[in-house]
C-alpha cells in the first residue's frame, strides 16, 4: 500500500476548511473560514498556490460553478477533498494526536 | 471591469485560463468591500507566488547553461582534440556537448520548478550524470563502455512503468525540441554575424558591432525560454493524465 502524502501545516488548514465547507468551498469562503477559525487571514497568493499544488498532487478536486454577474461573469471554482487528501489529513492528525497524548494542553494541570 | 480583465490576462500568463478567471472572480466579489488597492495587491501577491519559481529557475538555468557550455567546450575541444582528428569527431562532440548542456538545463529547471521528488527530475538527474560522465571520459574506452551499458539499463528501467514512461516522454520531447531550437538559433546567429561582419571576429570587431553579441544573447534566451516552456507544459499534461487515471 502507498504511504499517504505528507502535509504541511497550511495544507492541513486548507483541507480542513474545505471539509468544513462541504459543497460551498471556493476561494472566498475558504479564506473567510480559515480567518474565522484561526484568527489569521491567509495571503491570497499562498491560498491559491496551495490549492493548485494540492490539486496537482490529487488531494483535492475542483469543478467550475456557474458564472455570476457579481463576479463579472466569472465562474466560481469549487473544491472537494479526495480520498487521498482525506487519508493524508487523517495520517497527519494522528501524528499530532500521538504527540499530544499525555500532555493535556487544552485543560488540566499542564495547561 | 476593465481592471479585472487586465488582471485576468496577467494571471492567465502563469496558470490555465479557467483557474485565472476563478481567482480574479473571487477578488472581484470582494473588491466592493475591500477596495481597489486591496484588489491589485492581491493580484500582485498571486502573480508573485505563481511565477517566482519560474523566474528563479530561468535565471539559474541561464547562468548554468553558460557555465556548462564553457566547461564542456573546454573538455571536449580543448583536451580531446589533441588526441583525435577534429574533422572526424567535431559533429559528434558538438552534439554531445549540446545534449549535455540541455540535460543540465532541464535538470536544474525541473528541480527548482517541481522539486527533487518529482519523477521527471529524478529521471533527468540520472541521464545528466550519465551524459556528463560520457563527456568527461570520452577517451577512456572502459568508462565509455560502462556508461553505455548503464545507459541501456536506464533506458530499459525508464520503460518499466507508466510514471517512468511519462517522465521519459517529457525528458525526450524537451531534449529534442531543445536540440532543434538550439541549432535553429545557432544557424540564425551565424547568418546574422556573417551579414553584419563577413570575416573572422576578434574582440575589436565585436566591440565595433555590439549587435552581434546582443543577437546571440537574445537567441540564447529564446532557446532557454522555449525549452523550459515545453518542459513545463509537457510536465503539466503528463501529471494531469497520471492523476486522472489514478482517481
Amino acid at each position: 500500500m502507498k504511504a499517504p502524502i505528507s502535509l504541511g501545516e497550511f495544507e492541513q488548514v486548507v483541507l480542513l476548511a474545505v471539509l468544513r465547507l462541504e459543497d460551498n468551498a471556493y476561494g472566498v469562503t475558504i479564506r473567510s473560514e480559515i480567518a474565522a477559525c484561526t484568527g489569521r487571514e491567509p495571503a491570497p497568493g499562498a491560498l491559491y498556490t496551495t490549492l493548485d499544488r494540492m490539486e496537482d498532487k490529487g488531494m483535492v478536486r475542483s469543478r467550475l460553478g456557474d458564472a455570476t454577474p457579481q463576479r463579472g461573469g466569472r465562474a466560481k471554482r469549487y473544491f472537494l477533498v479526495t480520498k487521498a487528501g482525506r487519508a493524508a489529513l487523517i495520517s497527519a492528525q494522528k501524528a499530532y494526536q500521538s504527540l499530544l497524548e499525555g500532555l493535556n494542553l487544552l485543560g488540566g494541570k499542564n495547561a | 471591469m476593465r481592471n479585472a480583465s487586465a488582471a485576468e490576462w496577467m494571471v492567465s500568463r502563469f496558470t490555465p485560463k479557467e483557474r485565472a478567471a476563478s481567482i480574479v472572480g473571487d477578488f472581484v466579489e470582494l473588491e466592493s468591500q475591500k477596495g481597489t488597492a486591496w484588489f491589485w495587491l492581491s493580484i500582485a501577491g498571486v502573480l508573485l507566488s505563481l511565477c517566482w519559481r519560474r523566474v528563479l529557475a530561468l535565471a539559474v538555468v541561464l547562468y548554468t547553461s553558460g557555465w556548462t557550455y564553457a566547461h564542456f567546450q573546454m573538455v571536449l575541444f580543448g583536451i580531446h582534440s589533441r588526441h583525435r582528428p577534429m574533422e572526424v569527431w567535431v559533429e559528434a562532440l558538438l552534439m554531445l556537448a549540446f545534449v549535455g548542456i540541455l540535460l543540465w538545463m532541464i535538470l536544474i529547471y525541473g528541480a527548482i520548478s517541481h522539486g527533487v521528488r518529482d519523477r521527471a527530475t529524478q529521471m533527468s538527474f540520472m541521464w545528466t550524470v550519465l551524459m556528463t560522465s560520457i563527456i568527461l571520459f570520452w577517451l577512456k574506452p572502459t568508462v565509455l563502455a560502462a556508461c553505455l551499458a548503464l545507459g541501456l539499463i536506464l533506458a530499459w528501467s525508464s520503460m518499466s512503468n507508466l510514471e517512468n514512461r511519462r517522465a521519459m516522454l517529457v525528458l525526450t520531447t524537451t531534449t529534442v525540441i531543445g536540440v532543434v531550437s538550439g541549432f535553429v538559433a545557432a544557424y540564425a546567429g551565424g547568418r546574422y554575424q556573417t551579414f553584419v561582419y563577413p570575416a573572422p571576429l576578434g574582440p575589436k570587431e565585436l566591440a565595433a558591432h555590439p549587435s552581434i553579441v546582443w543577437v546571440h544573447i537574445c537567441l540564447l534566451l529564446a532557446v532557454v525560454w522555449n525549452t523550459t516552456t515545453v518542459y513545463s507544459r509537457m510536465h503539466a499534461r503528463m501529471t494531469r493524465n497520471t492523476l486522472a487515471e489514478g482517481s
